[in-house]
């Protein structure tokens, strides 16, 4: 499937018990693309469930990045546990018939389709088979003729049969969608939530994203975030980061060991933060371990 | 040019370190991963550049990890009709109704009642849906998305975090069951406790009634205030000197097994699933004891454990039984009990294991010298007594040089 072009803003940020979700594969990628966020894919990927290097949705999103992106005014947030029981409690009998109906018409088309590719594939097994049997001695053509009549005798009916109906016993697929459904979901922008990170290091987190870089969880590396300079897929990271209120005091002996963990992972340890006031700048400073 | 060749040597290095689910991986490997029968193709690390030059190969390689990874996310959750399963999530006991469990899951996933329904906890109603496993329906006839599944069944799995891990361990092939202590429920045990029971100087063992009077009328003097630590008097063995040496109080864990307390450990710091490696023949009504019990922790709302945290925390596990048998550092790893602690932030966990461990109870004077070094052992004997009791190997080589 393409990645879509265009995803109409503002898209809804899913708060569902106090984390930020997005269950939309097209708002990820266009978020990762536009934005240069990247969330966390943290959801069972349903081809390969049973393994970790992989992951699908849905993707959490730090407080930071929901929060920038409310700043933006690219997103809102919507309590989606409300927007659920709401949802329900309004949809009238008629659209849940409707809903179910649509549904069921779906997942017949789906079983059609599949019971096709099965008789497609049925035949081309047995023409293969004919074809071999060809290149036998020729006694047996015409008792082959006589079978590839019958055959195509017996052939034809079913396989129209099976384009019009579908048959009592055949594989019927149950979907599970990822996003829900209009008529018993609206996302209505929440007027209580809001996505309130920590002040201490969002000042840092907003400084490098503005200068372009992609910003990640950092618990695996002992800080707060990592920040790669181009997307994840692509490129190792260069920093990792911790952001500092500015009158905050640093231990000399997290200096060192900031500084020695960044070298030790061939990155550099970077801390920031930000004076208080609206038309402050953010300040970084890196640390790296000289070992003279 | 230098930078390239400095780059592949980065890369060189790169690929041995770590675990390949630390860093983003690019999905295009995933076609490799799906595709192949057997899964020795997981990609090699090191397959990324280090920053953006503006050329266009970069930019259409990182279009198609992009797509790649766009496509892997449309993977539809569906299962056929031969695998059906279906259930009604109860919003009133805050569990799923499953009418007709088919599949191997259920053999370690849910939980019968008397009428021979099975009752799924919210987390494995997610886990299940997630996988597409399960088609859920709301009571109100409407079968839920993976969205709906999250925002009815999140709130009562105790967080995204306990669910996320939870669903972590489950994909590694684990299997896993809430523990009895899952919830903050219990009421906080008031009973007077003595503070820090378990620190005490470093003598070899807990001095008793007898060996107290015994060493008062026969043993050393007790120390003068201004020292020497080890006073003019008659000493039959290393082994009374190290003793008056060793000044430092230091913990001592309980190497026999204790009354389980677990009233007063408080979350996070809670026991929250017990977790089995997986056997072929698991019985999920009666389980053995578990091989591994997980707390769960946000790493953003708290920092590392403190004694006081982790004191009731270990209280409420019980003492591993094998740890006397177990080599010593093996025990040293594992101690007298243990607890994994998944700390997760924003999506990302790591596991961290903290024991129980006595190192003070591992007297290393008196632990013979190593057979096969014994050799050398007139040699270096001199050596040993510049090292000291702290390296107990050497301290007996000490001896062993007389």
């Amino acid at each position: 499937m393409p990645i879509a072009s265009t995803v109409t803003e503002p898209f809804p940020i899913y708060a569902i018990h106090g984390r930020y979700l997005l269950f939309d594969v097209d708002v990820v990628s266009h978020i990762r693309k536009t934005y240069h966020m990247c969330g966390c894919l943290s959801g069972t990927l349903p081809q390969i469930p049973q393994q970790n290097v992989f992951l699908g949705l849905p993707l959490e999103l730090m407080t930071e990045e929901a929060a920038l992106l409310v700043e933006k005014q690219a997103a809102y947030i919507v309590d989606d546990v409300a927007a659920h029981t709401r949802g329900l409690a309004n949809m009238s009998q008629e659209t849940k018939t409707d809903y179910l109906e649509a549904r069921r018409r779906e997942c017949e088309k789906e079983a059609l389709k599949h019971q096709k590719e099965v008789d497609e594939k049925k035949r081309q097994f047995k023409g293969k088979g004919k074809q071999e049997e060809e290149a036998k001695p020729e006694e047996r053509q015409e008792e082959e003729e006589k079978e590839n009549g019958e055959d195509s005798l017996f052939a034809a009916p079913s396989s129209n049969e099976s384009a019009v109906q579908l048959k009592a016993d055949s594989l019927l697929f149950y979907p599970t969608a990822t996003v829900s459904d209009p008529s018993y979901h609206s996302p209505a922008p929440s007027t209580s939530l809001v996505a309130r990170p920590d002040p201490n290091s969002y000042p840092l987190y907003k400084h490098l994203h503005n200068l372009g870089y992609f910003l990640s969880p950092g618990l695996r590396f002992g800080c707060q975030f990592m920040a790669y300079p181009g997307d994840p897929l692509r490129f190792h990271s260069h920093f990792i980061t911790r952001g500092l209120g500015w009158d905050e005091e640093i231990d000399i002996i997290d200096i060192v060991g900031g500084g020695r963990l960044g070298t030790g992972v061939k990155k550099a340890w970077m801390f920031g933060g930000k004076p208080e006031g609206d038309d402050t700048e953010t300040r970084v400073f890196c640390v790296e371990w000289g070992g003279f | 040019m230098a930078e390239p060749e400095a780059d592949n040597l980065r890369l060189a290095q790169n690929v041995q370190d770590g675990d390949i689910s630390d860093e983003t991986q690019d999905f295009r490997f995933l076609n490799l991963f799906s595709k192949s029968s057997d899964h020795a193709s997981i990609p090699k690390r090191g397959e990324k550049d280090f920053e953006p030059n503006g050329t266009d190969l970069q930019d259409t390689v990182l279009a198609e990890s992009r797509q790649a990874m766009h496509d892997a996310l449309c993977g539809e959750r569906k299962h056929t009709s031969k695998t059906h399963v279906e259930g009604i999530w109860r919003p009133d006991k805050n569990m799923t109704e499953v009418k007709i469990p088919r599949g191997t899951h259920f053999k370690s996933l849910g939980k019968a009642d008397n009428k021979g329904v099975l009752w799924l906890l919210p987390e494995e109603t997610i886990y299940m849906v997630e996988r597409g496993n399960l088609e859920c329906w709301w009571e109100d006839g409407v079968p839920m998305s993976l969205e709906g599944a999250y925002a009815s069944c999140l709130a009562g799995c105790g967080g995204l975090e306990r669910y996320q891990v939870y669903a972590y361990l489950k994909r590694a092939g684990y299997i896993l069951q809430r523990a009895p202590t899952f919830f903050d429920d219990d009421e906080i045990d008031t009973s007077p406790r003595l503070p820090i029971v378990t620190v005490r100087a470093s003598t070899s063992q807990a001095p008793g009634m007898f060996t107290s009077i015994y060493n008062s009328v026969f043993g050393p003097k007790a120390l003068p205030e201004a020292g020497p630590l080890v006073s003019e008097s008659v000493y039959r063995s290393y082994e009374s000197i190290y003793q008056r040496l060793s000044l430092i109080p230091s913990h001592h864990p309980p190497h026999d097994p204790v009354a389980i307390n677990s009233a007063n450990a408080r979350l996070p710091y809670r026991i929250a699933y017990y977790m089995w490696k997986p056997v072929p023949n698991f019985k999920k009504s009666d389980p053995p004891p578990p091989d591994f019990r997980i707390s769960v922790v946000n790493a953003r709302e708290m920092g590392m454990p403190t004694l006081s945290q982790l004191s009731p925390l270990f209280d409420s596990v019980p003492h591993d039984a094998t740890a006397a048998k177990k080599n010593l550092f093996q025990r040293l790893k594992d101690g007298y009990r243990n607890v994994i602690v998944a700390v997760v932030d924003s999506g990302v966990t790591s596991f961290l294991k903290f024991a129980d461990v006595g190192f003070a109870d591992e007297v290393m004077y008196k632990r013979k010298p190593a057979a096969r070094r014994g050799g050398k052992q007139g040699g270096r004997g001199g050596r040993g007594g510049f090292r000291g009791g702290g390296r107990g190997g050497q301290g007996g080589r000490g001896r062993g040089g007389r």
